[in-house]
């Protein structure tokens, strides 16, 4: 009969050493990849916006309508360039929130 | 240390990398070895990474009932039985589980007490690994288990009783040749 201690000690025989730094940089490679992809995403829907809103403003005739869509379209993609950091947290706020109401 | 680990959470949640570095150091062996018993040696690293990450992002949510250590147990149970869930990972787990022990048949002798345990291990339902794993190899007490694992006192009971057995008697055998 295989005691307890014994068999705990054989369940961990598989374990990594204690201290293994390959594998907190591969999470924290991993987080970084997770950022940028998050960053990426906004940014091109930003792109993608922003083109939208040049393309209905150039087809324009109307000079000062045209005038106040390129203005429009500098100062939201100034905006976006800007509060990427500031988006990504909320989305995070967010994300906890849900996440504690799941709970 | 109850304490401390609250306090590093509470760091981590404000964005501190310092925190995050700590905490993974000081559980990254116990998470992986906990995810190499369930979910096999292949997928455990990349179930706790996601394990880690998951902290990282929800580190706020965190209310303060379970202890640290009971909750991130509880994200890496969350993730593993998801990883269990997708067939196509599911194939690549069982070739990885078949890979992974070529490998180590190739590479040295590996202790037959060793080999047999992982089979042991693969005859036991998810559950019961998940609650074999927790109670007999890192030390939670039923309860704690149950709180991880979120599965009822008697279930976790009967879970690692039965899995006791197995093992004993898988290994039993091997201890007797």
């Amino acid at each position: 009969m295989i005691e307890d201690e014994k068999l705990g000690e054989l369940l961990r025989s598989d374990a990594p050493s204690a201290r293994d730094a390959m594998f907190r940089l591969s999470v924290l490679e991993r987080r970084e990849r997770q950022r940028f992809q998050r960053k990426s995403v906004i940014i091109a829907a930003a792109a993608v916006m922003l083109a939208l809103v040049l393309w209905v403003g150039f087809a324009s005739t109307d000079r000062v309508a045209t005038f106040l869509v390129a203005a429009l379209c500098i100062a939201f993609a100034g905006a976006c360039v800007l509060s990427v950091p500031g988006v990504i947290q909320l989305v995070h706020r967010l994300r906890s929130v849900l996440a504690s109401g799941k709970n | 240390m109850e304490e401390e680990d609250a306090a590093l959470l509470a760091s981590i949640s404000q964005g501190s990398e310092r925190a995050f570095n700590r905490l993974i150091d000081r559980y990254q062996q116990a998470v992986r070895n906990f995810l190499r018993g369930v979910a096999g040696p292949n997928d455990a690293d990349d179930i706790a990474q996601e394990t880690f990450l998951a902290v990282w992002t929800s580190a706020r949510s965190y209310r303060g009932g379970a202890s640290v250590k009971s909750w991130l147990f509880s994200i890496a149970w969350r993730k593993a039985k998801g990883a269990q869930r997708g067939w196509f990972r599911r194939a690549q787990r069982d070739a990885g589980w078949q890979e992974a022990s070529e490998l180590e048949q190739k590479r040295e002798t590996p202790p037959a007490e060793r080999l047999a345990l992982r089979q042991a291990l693969g005859e036991l339902s998810l559950d019961q690994r998940a609650a074999v794993m927790l109670c007999l190899a890192h030390g939670f007490s039923h309860a704690e288990a149950s709180e991880a694992l979120d599965m009822p006192l008697g279930t976790i009971k009967s879970h690692v009783a039965r899995g006791r057995d197995k093992l004993r008697e898988v290994l039993g055998d091997e201890h007797n040749d």
